[in-house]
């Protein structure tokens, strides 16, 4: 078992990388396009993930030892795999720079007198620490938070349910289901930064069954969703779609003292987040370029995130202005089409590596 | 056909990507920390230093030539005894005796060597020949319990200096070496660091043979094997590893052997140099070997499969391996009942970890979140802030280092102003810096707390290692609030989760959970419900008792089987 992670930790990782920007950052713009009937969106969102989930599955046991950027020019052939290898390995770095940035964002909301940089400086570097002690370390790590984490949020939750104004839930379904289906599709491309278990699969121990842990890390999104709009939506009420940040002014309205632990749980799963993000594109990078040694681009990969952090996104909206209206497509793109195409082009061509016995 | 085309090229591909999958897994997926083996450098015998190498010399049959060497090898010492003797019916055999004053048992050397040496020419007239006198003083004449053989001038000269005695017979080329060691001990007393409410009262002393006696009276199978080494060039420590046959894993005794095999140093005089010799992390500040003074907890450390390893002159016992839940836990938990011993076990978990957190806590909300305490309690700490020219985390800083001065010098104070000085430190100087306005009575109070809070931590390892800890959590909730506390908790739960201890994760069995071990960790099952051992790596025997154990009353008899003739006057119970 060297090395190799379980469905549970698979599972826990999973939901980290959905629930740790996620619920943070969906909330806006699912209410923006949903208003009233976002809580209906996790329903749709559970299919979607399980039957990506299905797909990357079905992708990756066709070549069970081996990950995305070494079997894409198995697929495509060598030009066009080069090709394709790289557009991941962008969209990798860029995902980390991104994530890199929504986290500064955050956390400046609670030390407005940090500079935004020593944030994520300091974060990138516990993060180097994590990465380069291994997938294995992540993955307990973020077990441990996990349970942290789902303890707190559902403590909070429950804590301030009273407050909750139920008939703002009505008129369900007032403008049709297309509302819905759109949060749903958006919120999805959030959730579907879990395609980098593609570049994991080799290091998973329940190859045949990883369905079990998209099964779970969907229930625990979720579930964790659908009370963040119930909540959202009756307690907040309509100015939700104005807020940038809706689940900070839920967090603020808990009768007792646990914000603390609340922003504790989150920044430990923001780390556990980034840190994963931070070992998958170290991954990617190193299997690109053949390289030997895996630990000495962990610090200038980080770097890179850091200043491109910085670069690409000059002013904090405009981090917004890119979730809101570009990420979806190119997301989805990524993390969707694109591994669609890889399977059929390997269906057709009949490429596929397994070793016997495993899987 | 086509694809046979593509197929061979297409093996040759997946062949380098598999390879450069495991050379990347080989480089990404490395876990325990393996040691480089090393090549140890051949030291001449005892580390050099004699003035001749005894390391090829033989024992020789030449007896003034043994004695040559005996007093050129201890030089000056005084308390090297050479008698020499003669027996024989013509007394024409010659007899050197050797032994070091003060480590041996005199009176029995009388009666065990001296006096039948005097009677072997009267018992066996004619016999002359030294081998013969070698053969029958061996196998009669030598009233002692523990008689070897030594060919090489090295055992010869290693024994002599342990305590043996050495018997040469002029013309034979070998010694007889005698167990008559007997040196001035502290005997068994109370162990000076772990006493416990209940429970044997016995700890380890200095002497390796007392303490390997301690563990077999605790342990009376025959399964309890001890293995020696000599571990130091120069101190020539013996060393014992013990384990139980049949239930600690032969991988692991197999390590540790390998471990202390590696050692090539001048001296092992405390298990502490030891330890910093075998250990996985030598840089991490979290012990990864146990340190204990009880042969009852060694004694439950063996029986879960772990390897405990003595070292003469030091009353602290190492096991191997150890896990963090190892370092919450005392003696007396396993004594007393359920109930009682998970509320001090619980009591004793929330004492080690807050001693980390306190400190840096007050210093981030104070600085960074006030708006996260309530407005009473915000008022009460400012209005205490007023007029004090620190900031909170200077404040803290200060104290911190007044109470670790004050700790030191209460270890090295004489016993006699002991508590004196501790009344005047804590009462006299806390409230004398209160009331010169240098510091906060809150500060005072948290500080205070904190300190005697890392004492609750039965192991004084770990609760060194807290308190280091404490002093980066500080920092960075200084400068990053609480942002920089969830940091640092972040960084030592990775630390933890990524350490190990000859192969067991550190956090086994919260890390990778293993549900059968849970019993005996935050929470500690009764006894009838511990049926497994902990899963350490590769316990054999893993099953300690048979379901059922739980003590119940019995079932009462029904009614037909009372009327039996026999008076029976009222129920079983």
């Amino acid at each position: 078992m060297r090395g190799k992670i379980s469905n549970w930790q698979l599972g826990a990782l999973l939901s980290f990388t959905v629930l740790s920007t996620g619920l943070f950052l969906m909330g806006h713009m699912v209410e923006k396009f949903a208003g009233r009937d976002s809580w209906l969106m996790p329903f749709t969102l559970f299919v979607f993930i399980n039957a990506a989930g299905l797909l990357w599955a079905t992708l990756a046991r066709r070549f069970s030892t081996l990950t995305l950027v070494q079997y894409c020019p198995l697929i495509l052939g060598k030009p066009l795999g080069y090709i394709v290898n790289f557009l991941y390995l962008w969209f990798f770095v860029f995902v980390l720079a991104t994530v890199t940035r929504e986290f500064v964002e955050v956390i400046n909301l609670f030390l407005p007198m940090v500079s935004p940089s020593l944030l994520g400086g300091t974060m990138l570097a516990l993060c180097i620490y994590a990465a380069w002690l291994g997938l294995e370390v992540i993955a307990r790590s973020g077990v441990h938070v996990i349970v942290l984490l789902v303890a707190i949020t559902l403590v909070h939750f429950f804590s301030i349910i009273p407050q909750a104004d139920w008939s703002a839930l009505q008129p369900v379904l007032a403008n049709g289901l297309s509302p819905v289906l759109k949060s749903s599709w958006y919120a999805f491309a959030f959730a579907g930064e879990m395609v980098i278990v593609l570049m994991l699969f080799p290091q998973l121990a329940g190859q045949a069954t990883v369905s079990r842990a998209f099964l779970g890390a969907s229930v625990l999104i979720c579930i964790l969703a659908l009370f963040f709009t119930v909540i959202s939506t009756t307690i907040l009420g309509p100015i939700v779609a104005r807020l940038y940040f809706p689940y900070l002014m839920l967090a603020r309205l808990a009768p007792m003292r646990i914000d603390v632990l609340i922003f504790i749980s989150w920044v430990s799963g923001l780390f556990i987040k980034l840190a994963f993000l931070l070992y998958v594109s170290n991954l990617a990078l190193v299997q690109v370029f053949q390289l030997r040694d895996a630990n000495r681009t962990l610090l200038p990969l980080a770097f890179l995130g850091a200043v491109l952090s910085i670069v690409l996104y000059p002013t904090g909206l405009g981090v917004y202005d890119f979730v809101a209206n570009v990420w979806p497509a190119y997301g989805l793109t990524m993390e969707v089409l694109l591994p669609l195409a890889l399977l059929l082009v390997a269906v057709v061509r009949r490429v596929s590596r397994q070793e016997e016995g495993k899987g | 056909m086509a694809e046979d085309k593509l197929v061979p090229k297409m093996d040759q591909v997946i062949e380098e990507c598999s390879r450069a999958n495991e050379r990347l897994e080989a480089a990404l997926g490395r876990f325990a920390l393996r040691f480089r083996p090393g090549a140890k450098e051949e030291w001449s015998a005892f580390g050099g230093g004699l003035p001749f190498d005894p390391s090829t010399m033989e024992v020789s049959p030449d007896m003034s030539e043994n004695e040559r060497w005996l007093r050129e090898a201890y030089g000056p010492s005084s308390d090297l005894v050479i008698r020499k003797m003669r027996l024989g019916d013509q007394l024409q055999t010659q007899i050197m005796i050797a032994y070091i004053d003060g480590m041996t048992d005199i009176l029995r050397l009388t009666e065990g060597i001296l006096k039948p040496i005097t009677q072997v020419g009267t018992a066996l007239p004619g016999m002359n020949k030294p081998d013969s006198i070698f053969d029958e003083l061996l196998d009669r004449f030598l009233h002692v319990g523990e008689v070897q053989e030594a060919a090489k001038l090295r055992d010869m000269l290693h024994m002599i200096s342990s305590g043996d005695t050495a018997v040469i017979v002029a013309g034979h080329p070998k010694a007889l070496i005698c167990g008559l060691r007997l040196w001035p001990d502290r005997g068994v007393e109370k162990p000076s660091t772990e006493e416990t409410l209940r429970g044997p009262q016995l700890g380890f002393s200095e002497t390796l043979r007392t303490n390997t006696s301690l563990l077999r009276r605790l342990i009376k199978t025959p399964g309890l094997w001890i293995e020696d080494h000599t571990i130091g060039q120069r101190s020539q420590t013996s060393v014992s590893i013990v384990y139980l046959k049949g239930v600690t894993s032969e991988e692991l005794v197999k390590e540790v052997r390998e471990r202390l095999n590696r050692i090539d140093t001048d001296q092992v005089l405390e298990s502490g140099i030891l330890e910093e010799f075998i250990e996985d992390a030598p840089w991490s500040p979290f012990p990864t070997v146990l340190r204990t003074e009880r042969p009852d907890r060694v004694a439950a450390c063996l029986f879960e499969g772990r390897v405990a390893i003595l070292v003469d002159g030091t009353p602290f016992v190492l096991i191997v391996p150890c896990t963090l839940t190892e370092f919450l836990v005392g003696s007396s938990d396993y004594y007393e009942r359920a109930y009682l011993a998970n509320f001090l076990r619980m009591v004793r978990s929330f004492a080690f970890f807050f001693p980390l957190g306190i400190s840096a806590f007050y210093i981030a909300v104070t600085t960074f979140h006030q708006e996260m305490v309530p407005t009473p309690l915000i008022l009460s700490i400012a209005s205490q802030r007023e007029g004090i020219p620190f900031p909170a985390v200077i404040e803290v800083l200060l104290l911190e280092f007044a109470v670790e001065v004050l700790r030191q010098a209460s270890i090295h104070v004489p016993k006699i102003i002991g508590p004196a000085i501790s009344i005047i430190g804590v009462l006299i100087v806390g409230q004398a810096a209160v009331m010169a306005g240098l510091v906060s009575n809150a500060v005072v109070i948290i500080v205070a707390f904190g300190a005697v809070a890392s004492f609750a931590t039965p192991i004084y390892s770990m609760g060194i290692a807290i308190r280091l800890l404490r002093l980066p959590i500080i920092l960075l909730a200084a400068s990053l609030g609480l942002f920089g506390i969830a940091m640092g908790f972040s960084a030592i739960l990775v630390h933890l989760t990524a350490l190990r201890s000859f192969g067991v994760p550190y956090l086994q069995p919260l890390a990778p959970v293993v549900t059968s071990d849970l019993k005996d960790t935050l929470i500690r099952l009764p006894w009838w419900m511990m049926r497994t051992r902990p899963a350490l790596t590769d316990v054999q025997n893993i099953s300690r008792q048979k379901p059922g154990q739980m003590p119940e009353p019995p079932e009462p008899t029904p009614p037909a089987a009372q009327n039996d003739g026999q008076a029976q006057g009222g129920g079983e119970k």
